[in-house]
């Protein structure tokens, strides 16, 4: 399963939202600069609200051809049962459009275990740390700026991001996979005998069949899961044993993100962080009131010329936007339109600093 | 208002002519230049003087839209020549200019489009050809379908997504 159309159907249906304002009432001042907002947000953003005005206005040229008098139209109409589905899952984005432009959304809580160190466990350390006679062994990477994807063994999927690792070994009983550096996506093939093992960072993954992404940072492993279940486990301690393995730290749903530290454990149920995180395989980045220093982070992973955020608060700042995440350009335009920062371009470094007005005299 | 709303599809299809479909045949047929069309798009409207754009932001993107896919038009015809600003703005044949290319791909588009909203639920198709064709406000469908607007807004969109969602599978860029 693919994940461009769901990013799509948020584009399409914020698309909607301002293709329909504009069609019912005269906008006012507010609601024309976050429109302005929203589409200066992303290219993307245009695009869909170019393709769906140009759709409508094929709709336009095309329904004078259409056959059945408004009253035929209407009687049919009335006499449907009012079943209508929603089409799009947008319920949560019926606002998407304003909230783009809201200063703070309030971050919802975060759930978080406390993970007792030390745990030690026999089951899990046999399928993860042994020296099993494994019937396939191998190593998949890529390099900065390279993204790929290969079919494993087993007929599971595994898409690598920039600068990304894996070594895996299969056998008959096991899968595992370790993630070495960097972030992958895998899409598991259902195999209830085998399950499969993710070992990355101080965290460690079991999936039967389904689809989730694991990036591993310097601090924490953040684990997305985009369909099925996974269950994961923070720090395990190999050397000791005890009669029965560990409980998980924490079962993850669809659409629900773990961030695994050396010490710590926290829970996301919102989906839109899964979104987030899954972007890249779109090849696009997703910002949603993301500090710029984390934003700038994302770019640099992408591109040969890195951005330098020079200012604390500047760094603290937030951002919102979907961007393609090979087109630094269009994202160091965007930082240029912002009011507060001035952005120096040099060889291989873009500068932003806070834009302090100064006064010219004549 | 409903007086607002007519004059404003008037205004955008005055001004446009069929430009900004134009302008999407030309990304389905050459996906290539498409994106980078949409690009300027963008970074056009990012250059774009804020006080002039919050007069009509929408307006202000189609205009930019067609004012591009017209540069293009120009630059495609006199191959690697200079554009005369004044002549883009001069001449309408340039953007509904058609090669015989185009044509069928129009055609064929059409003709699809015509299916989809045959195949579309009595209430969604309702809308769409009562506002379109008919040149019915929200207000007015409301009232002949015994619905409140808000919910013909809904309709609305629900027939627009389910149109583009479809032609987008068709055209292959949804995998």
């Amino acid at each position: 399963m693919s994940l461009e159309p769901r990013m799509q159907e948020i584009v399409l249906a914020q698309a909607l939202e301002w293709f329909v304002a504009h069609r019912s009432s005269e906008l006012t001042d507010a609601r024309r600069e976050d429109f302005i907002d929203w589409l200066r947000a992303s290219p993307a953003h245009v695009r869909e609200y170019l393709a769906l005005t140009g759709f409508a206005e094929d709709l336009k040229a095309l329904a004078g051809e259409f056959p059945a008098s408004a009253e035929t139209l209407i009687e049919r109409a009335r006499a449907e049962p009012e079943s209508v589905k929603p089409i799009l899952a947008t319920i949560e984005l019926a606002s998407a459009p304003r909230r783009a432009a809201l200063p703070t959304a309030a971050r919802p809580r975060l759930r978080r275990w406390a993970i007792a160190a030390g745990v030690a466990t026999t089951a899990i350390a046999m399928a993860l740390f042994s020296t099993w006679p494994w019937s396939v062994q191998g190593n998949y990477s890529t390099a900065h700026a390279e993204q790929r994807s290969w079919r494993m063994p087993d007929g599971s999927t595994v898409h690598l991001n920039s600068g990304s690792k894996i070594k895996l070994r299969f056998d008959h009983h096991h899968r595992e996979v370790d993630l070495i550096q960097g972030q992958a996506l895998f899409q598991v093939a259902k195999d209830a005998q085998r399950p499969f093992w993710v070992r990355a960072g101080a965290a460690t993954i079991k999936a039967v069949g389904t689809e989730f992404d694991v990036y591993r940072q310097p601090q924490r492993t953040v684990i997305s899961v985009v369909e099925g279940r996974v269950a994961v486990w923070g720090p395990l301690e190999s050397t000791h044993e005890t009669a029965k393995p560990p409980a998980p730290v924490t079962q993850l749903d669809a659409g629900q993100q773990a961030r695994i530290g050396r010490t710590s454990a926290e829970v996301s149920k919102r989906a839109e962080d899964v979104r987030k995180t899954v972007a890249w395989l779109q090849r696009q980045v997703v910002f949603d009131h993301d500090p710029l220093a984390s934003a700038a982070a994302e770019f640099n992973r992408y591109s040969e010329t890195s951005i330098r955020i020079d200012d604390e608060s500047l760094r603290s700042s937030e951002v919102s936007g979907i961007f393609s995440a090979y087109d630094t350009e269009a994202f160091i335009r965007f930082l240029e339109h912002q009011p507060d920062m001035h952005v120096e371009r040099r060889d291989r470094e873009i500068i932003v600093t806070p834009n302090t007005p100064t006064i010219l005299s004549r | 208002m409903a007086n607002g709303k007519r004059e404003h599809w008037d205004y955008v299809f005055g001004q446009h002519g069929n430009g900004l479909a134009a302008f999407i045949r030309r990304r389905v047929r050459r996906p290539a230049d498409a994106s980078d069309l949409t690009q300027e798009v963008y970074l056009r409207f990012l250059r774009a003087d804020r006080e002039e754009l919050i007069r009509n932001p929408e307006a202000y993107l189609y205009t930019v839209a067609v004012n591009l896919l017209r540069e293009q038009s120009v630059l495609d015809r006199r191959w690697g020549g200079s554009v005369d600003a004044a002549q883009l703005t001069a001449d309408p044949a340039l953007v509904n200019f058609r090669t015989p290319e185009e044509e069928v791909d129009r055609e064929a588009r059409m003709g699809r489009i015509s299916a989809l909203v045959d195949s579309l639920p009595s209430k969604l198709q309702a809308v769409l050809i009562l506002q379109y064709r008919d040149g019915l406000t929200y207000q007015e469908i409301a009232t002949r379908l015994g619905v409140t607007t808000h919910t013909v807004k809904k309709y609305v969109m629900q027939g627009l997504a389910l149109c583009r969602k479809r032609l987008l599978r068709f055209e292959g860029r949804t995998p």
